[in-house]
C-alpha cells in the first residue's frame, strides 16, 4: 500500500524536477541567475493575490484535465477538449445573458447547456471511431478547427452584441453570472469565484463513476482488455461513445469561468491554451482526481508567478518552458518510476527466492 | 529424375517460449525439387519450426544448414538473402497499396530516393505471367479476394528469388478450385529446382501433393514418410496422441430437457466460405456434449455465435427461449457461463485484480450490482469463495491475476463461470496448458456440476478430455457437423481420422 501510494507521487515529483532541471538550464545558458528568478517568482507567488488568482486560475485547467481523464481512463485521447469548450463557452454566455430566470434557475440550466454543447462535439469523433474506425485524435482535432470557424461565423453574424467595435455576445448581468465564493478583502481581486464549488463536485462526481460505479469498472475492462469485455457481455463501443460524451460534457464548462466570472460575455479574451494545460495536469495527476486538482494548481501557480519577471528584466517564457517540458516529463516520469518499480519488484522476487533457497539448502543440509 | 539435392537442414532445433517447449530437437531434411509437407495439430510447433527457418524467431539451440552452408538468421532480411520466402498464414499486406506496390515493397528497384515504378510494375507483371498467375498488378490489395492476396503474397516470395517456398497452412482460406491452383503453381516451382514446404493438417491433400511428410507432435518429430507409401490412417494416428482415457462412469443419467439448442446456425461473411455451416443441435441439462475438431474448423465461431459476440443466422435457443436477438450480458443474465478458448484473451483481464476479475461478467447482477455502484465487498467475497472452492493458489483476493499460474488462472475461471450455478456452460479448453494436478481438478468441478443438471458444451483439442468428459461427441470438420458419436464407440485413433476429414459417418475406416 505505501508503495502504491509512494509510486503514485514519484511520477509527478520527478516530473516537476526534471522540469526544473530544463528550465535551470535554459536560464543558466540564457545568461540569467536561475537562484534569483526562482527566488523572485516564489516570493511573488505565495504573495495571497497571487495564491488566490493561481487557485482561481487552477479550476478551468482541473476541469480540462478532468475532461481528458475521463475519455483517458478508457484509453481515449480526447484532443478535442478545445473544440468542445469553445463552443459550449459561446453557447453558455447566450443562454446566461438571455434565458429571462433567476439565477438559481439561470445558472443550473447555463452550466446544463454547455455540458450538452460540449458532449454533441464530443459525439463526432465518438461516432466516427466506432462505426468508421477513425482515430479520436484525428477527428477531434479536425473538430477543433471545424469549433474556430463555427465561433467565429456565430458570434459574427448572430450572436454578436451592438455594432461598432463591439465583437463579443452580450453582457452577462450579475442574474447570469457566477457569484463569488467568498472575498478574502486581503488586498485588490482576493475573491475565490464560486466554479471552485463547481470543480470540486465535478471531481467528486468524476471519482464516484470512474471508481465506484459498475460503470467505471465496465469502462476499465473496456480498455484494458476489450476482448474480455465483449466475452463479459460489455459493449466495447458504447463505452467509447459513452466515455467521449463525458469527457465532452465536463470539457463543456472549461471555459465558463471566464465566460461567467471574468468577461462576463463570449469574446476574443476566452484562453486558447487551457486545453493544453489540462492536459498536462491530467497526465501530472494520472487522471486521479485529487492528482489532477495538485497538477493543475502547480500548473497555476507557476504560470502567475512567473507573470512577475518580466518586471525584474526576466523572460517571462520561463513559465512557458516549464509547462512545456512538464507536458513531455510527465510521460517520461512515469515511465522512469514504472520502471524503477519494476526493477525493485525483481530484486525483491530475486532476493525472497535466494532467502527461501538458502532455508531449503539448510533444512536439507 | 533430376538429381535430389539437400537444400534445408535443420538438426537439433530447440525453441522455448518460457517453460513451455515449442520445437524440442528437430531435425528437418528438406530436398530440392520436391513438396515437403509438415503435419501436427495445432500447437504442435509446425508455425514455430517454419518461423525459425525463415528469420522470424531464433532457435534456443540447434543448427540451419541452407544448401550445405549453416547459416544464422539474425533477421527475416538474411533469410531472404538465403533464399527462404514464407507465405503466411495470415497475409501481410498493406491493403491501400496495389498489388505491384506490394511486391516490390522493402526492395524497390531505382536509387534510394526514386521509385522504379515502371520498371518494378514491368517485372512484377513478367514475374505474374511466367509462374501463370492471372493477377491484374495495378488492383488495389483491397479489393482483392482470399485467393488473390494469397497470390501476392506468393510473388513478393518469388519477387526476392526464393528457392525454398514456405506455405503456412495455405488452402485454410481457400475454396477447393483455388487449392488446385495453387498446387499447381508449387509443382512448377519444384520443376524448377525450388523446394515447397507446406503445412497443413488436411490429410488429403498432403497425401494428394507432397513427396515427402514429416509428422510432429507437441514440438517432437514424430514421424516421417513417403507419401506414396504412408496411408491416412496412419498419418493420423501419428498426429494424434492415442492414450485410452480413463473413464469415470457416470452416476445419474442426462436429463431430457434441452437447455441449448442451435438450429441452421452459420457465421460467415457473404462471399466467403462459411467458417461454420449451417450447424444445429441440442444439450439437453446434466449433459456434456463434446465438440471435436482440428482447430480453425468452426469451433471459435460456434463460441462466439453462442455468446452473442459474431454476427450468425439462424437460432439459438437456451431453456426452450429463442435468444437469438439479445446481447452478451442478456445471455449471461439468463444462466449461460462461458469459459473462454484463450483465457489471457478474454477469460481475464491480467492487469486487474482478482476482486476485479472475480465480477467480469457478473458486474451487472447482485452482488457485485448494488445500485450504480460497484460493490467491492461482494467482488472481494466472490473472489474470495472462488480461492476458497476451487483452491486457486499463489494470490490473494488483491493480488493481479498476472500473478497467478496459468494452471491457477484457469481454476479462478472455471470457479467463477461455476459459481454462478448457471444452465448451461459452454467451455472452450477448460484444461489447455494447465498441469495434471490442475486437470483433475477442474475436471472433478465440470462433472459435479453435471450432476448438479448443469447442460455443458464442451470444445477440446485434447481428446483425452473429450472421450473421458462427454456423453456425447460431435465432429466438426471445414465448419459443418460430420459426425455424431458416442465416446463408447471411439477411439482416440478413430476420432482423429474424423477430424481430419479421412472418415466420414457411415464410412468404414480407410
Amino acid at each position: 500500500m505505501t508503495r502504491r501510494i509512494l509510486l503514485t507521487i514519484a511520477g509527478p515529483v520527478v516530473s516537476v524536477l526534471l522540469a526544473l532541471l530544463v528550465t535551470t538550464l535554459f536560464l543558466t545558458f540564457g545568461g540569467y541567475s536561475a537562484a534569483s528568478a526562482y527566488e523572485v517568482m516564489w516570493n511573488y507567488g505565495i504573495e495571497p493575490a497571487s495564491l488566490v488568482s493561481a487557485l482561481n486560475n487552477a479550476v478551468p485547467l482541473y476541469l480540462a484535465g478532468i475532461a481528458a481523464a475521463f475519455a483517458l481512463r478508457m484509453g481515449l485521447f480526447n484532443i478535442g477538449v478545445d473544440g468542445q469548450y469553445r463552443v459550449a463557452a459561446l453557447a453558455g454566455a447566450v443562454v446566461a445573458a438571455n434565458l429571462p430566470l433567476p439565477l438559481y434557475l439561470r445558472l443550473p440550466i447555463t452550466l446544463l447547456v454547455c455540458c450538452l454543447v460540449g458532449a454533441l462535439w464530443a459525439l463526432v469523433p465518438a461516432l466516427l471511431r466506432v462505426y468508421r474506425g477513425v482515430s479520436e485524435v484525428i477527428t477531434s482535432i479536425l473538430m477543433n478547427a471545424i469549433a474556430t470557424t463555427v465561433v467565429a461565423i456565430l458570434l459574427a453574424n448572430v450572436f454578436r452584441s451592438g455594432g461598432g467595435q463591439n465583437t463579443g455576445t452580450a453582457i452577462i448581468g450579475a442574474d447570469g453570472a457566477m457569484p463569488a465564493l467568498v472575498d478574502l478583502g486581503i488586498g485588490n481581486r482576493t475573491s475565490i469565484s464560486g466554479f471552485l464549488v463547481l470543480a470540486i463536485v465535478v471531481g467528486i462526481v468524476f471519482y464516484l463513476i470512474q471508481y465506484r460505479t459498475t460503470f467505471g469498472f465496465t469502462l476499465q475492462v473496456a480498455s484494458k482488455s476489450p476482448e474480455a469485455a465483449e466475452s463479459a457481455g460489455i459493449k466495447v463501443n458504447r463505452r467509447i461513445i459513452w466515455a467521449m460524451l463525458g469527457s465532452g460534457a465536463i470539457a463543456g464548462l472549461v471555459g465558463l469561468p471566464h465566460v461567467l466570472g471574468v468577461a462576463f460575455r463570449f469574446d476574443g479574451t476566452l484562453p486558447t491554451d487551457l486545453m493544453f494545460t489540462g492536459l498536462a495536469a491530467a497526465l501530472l495527476g494520472r487522471s486521479h482526481p485529487i492528482g489532477v486538482a495538485v497538477g493543475a494548481f502547480v500548473l497555476a501557480f507557476v504560470e502567475r508567478s512567473s507573470q512577475v519577471l518580466g518586471l525584474v528584466q526576466l523572460p517571462t517564457e520561463v513559465g512557458s518552458v516549464f509547462m512545456a517540458v512538464i507536458l513531455l516529463s510527465s510521460a517520461i516520469g512515469y515511465w522512469f518510476t514504472d520502471k524503477a518499480d519494476r526493477r525493485l519488484a525483481l530484486w525483491n522476487a530475486i532476493r525472497s527466492r535466494r532467502r527461501a533457497g538458502a532455508q531449503t539448502v539448510e533444512a536439507s543440509s | 529424375m533430376q538429381k535430389q539435392e539437400e537444400l534445408v537442414r535443420l538438426t537439433g532445433i530447440v525453441k522455448r517460449f518460457g517453460a513451455f517447449t515449442a520445437n524440442d530437437r528437430i531435425d528437418l531434411s528438406v530436398k530440392a525439387g520436391t513438396v515437403h509437407a509438415i503435419v501436427g495439430e495445432n500447437g504442435a510447433g509446425k508455425s514455430t519450426l517454419m518461423k525459425i527457418l525463415a528469420g522470424e524467431e531464433h532457435p534456443d539451440e540447434g543448427t540451419i544448414t541452407i544448401a550445405g552452408e549453416p547459416r544464422t538468421f539474425s533477421s527475416p532480411r538474411d533469410a531472404q538473402r538465403a533464399g527462404i520466402g514464407i507465405v503466411h498464414q495470415h497475409f501481410l499486406l498493406a491493403d491501400a497499396l496495389s498489388v505491384w506496390e506490394n511486391v516490390v515493397l522493402a526492395d524497390e528497384p531505382g536509387s534510394a530516393l526514386r521509385l522504379d515504378s515502371r520498371a518494378a510494375r514491368r517485372s512484377v507483371e513478367e514475374l505474374a505471367a511466367t509462374n501463370g498467375f492471372p493477377v491484374d498488378v495495378n488492383a488495389v490489395v483491397r479489393e482483392l479476394g482470399v485467393g488473390g492476396r494469397q497470390r501476392v503474397e506468393i510473388l513478393k516470395v518469388l519477387y526476392r528469388d526464393a528457392r525454398i517456398i514456405i506455405l503456412d497452412e495455405p488452402t485454410a482460406v481457400l475454396v477447393p478450385s483455388e487449392a488446385q491452383s495453387l498446387f499447381a503453381a508449387m509443382r512448377a516451382f519444384t520443376a524448377e529446382g525450388a523446394a515447397v514446404i507446406f503445412i497443413s493438417h488436411k490429410l488429403d491433400e498432403v497425401l494428394d501433393f507432397a513427396d515427402e511428410i514429416t509428422v510432429i507432435r507437441a514440438g517432437e518429430v514424430v514421424g516421417h514418410r513417403i507419401a506414396s507409401e504412408t496411408s491416412a490412417a496412419e498419418l493420423a494416428s501419428l498426429m494424434v496422441k492415442v492414450a485410452m482415457p480413463s473413464v469415470s462412469p457416470r452416476s445419474l443419467p442426462p436429463g431430457d430437457d434441452v437447455v441449448l439448442s442451435a438450429d441452421n446456425l452459420s457465421v460467415g461473411l457473404d462471399g466467403e466460405v462459411a467458417a461454420l455451416d449451417d450447424v444445429s443441435f441440442a444439450v439437453h441439462s446434466g449433459e456434456i456434449v463434446g465438440i471435436a475438431g482440428v482447430e480453425g474448423n468452426g469451433q471459435s465461431e460456434l463460441l462466439l455465435a453462442l455468446l452473442g459476440r459474431a454476427a450468425s443466422t439462424g437460432t439459438v435457443s437456451l431453456g426452450g427461449h429463442d435468444i437469438s436477438a439479445l446481447t452478451t450480458e442478456q445471455r449471461r443474465a439468463r444462466g449461460m457461463a462461458y469459459i473462454p478458448e484463450d483465457r489471457h484473451k478474454d477469460g481475464l483481464v491480467l492487469s486487474m485484480a482478482l476482486r476485479e476479475n472475480a465480477a467480469l461478467g457478473y458486474h451487472s447482477r447482485a452482488p457485485i450490482k448494488r445500485g450504480p455502484w460497484f460493490s467491492r465487498s461482494g467482488a472481494a467475497a466472490a473472489a474470495a469463495s472462488i480461492i476458497e472452492k476451487f483452491d486457486v493458489r499463489g494470490g490473494s483476493v488483491a493480488s493481479l491475476a498476472s500473478s497467478l499460474s496459468g494452471g491457477n488462472q484457469q481454476k479462478f475461471i472455471v470457479g467463477r463461470e461455476l459459481g454462478s450455478s448457471p444452465d448451461v456452460l459452454i467451455a472452450a479448453h477448460p484444461t489447455r496448458g494447465v498441469d495434471i494436478g490442475a486437470q483433475s481438478a477442474v475436471w472433478t468441478e465440470l462433472t459435479a456440476a453435471r450432476d448438479r443438471g448443469l447442460g455443458m458444451l464442451l470444445i477440446s483439442a485434447d481428446l483425452d478430455e473429450l472421450l473421458s468428459l462427454s456423453d456425447r461427441l460431435l465432429v466438426f470438420y471445414k465448419g459443418r457437423i460430420v459426425a455424431e458419436l458416442l465416446p463408447s464407440d471411439v477411439d482416440a485413433q478413430e476420432l482423429g481420422e474424423y477430424m481430419t476429414g479421412v472418415r466420414r459417418q457411415g464410412e468404414a475406416a480407410a
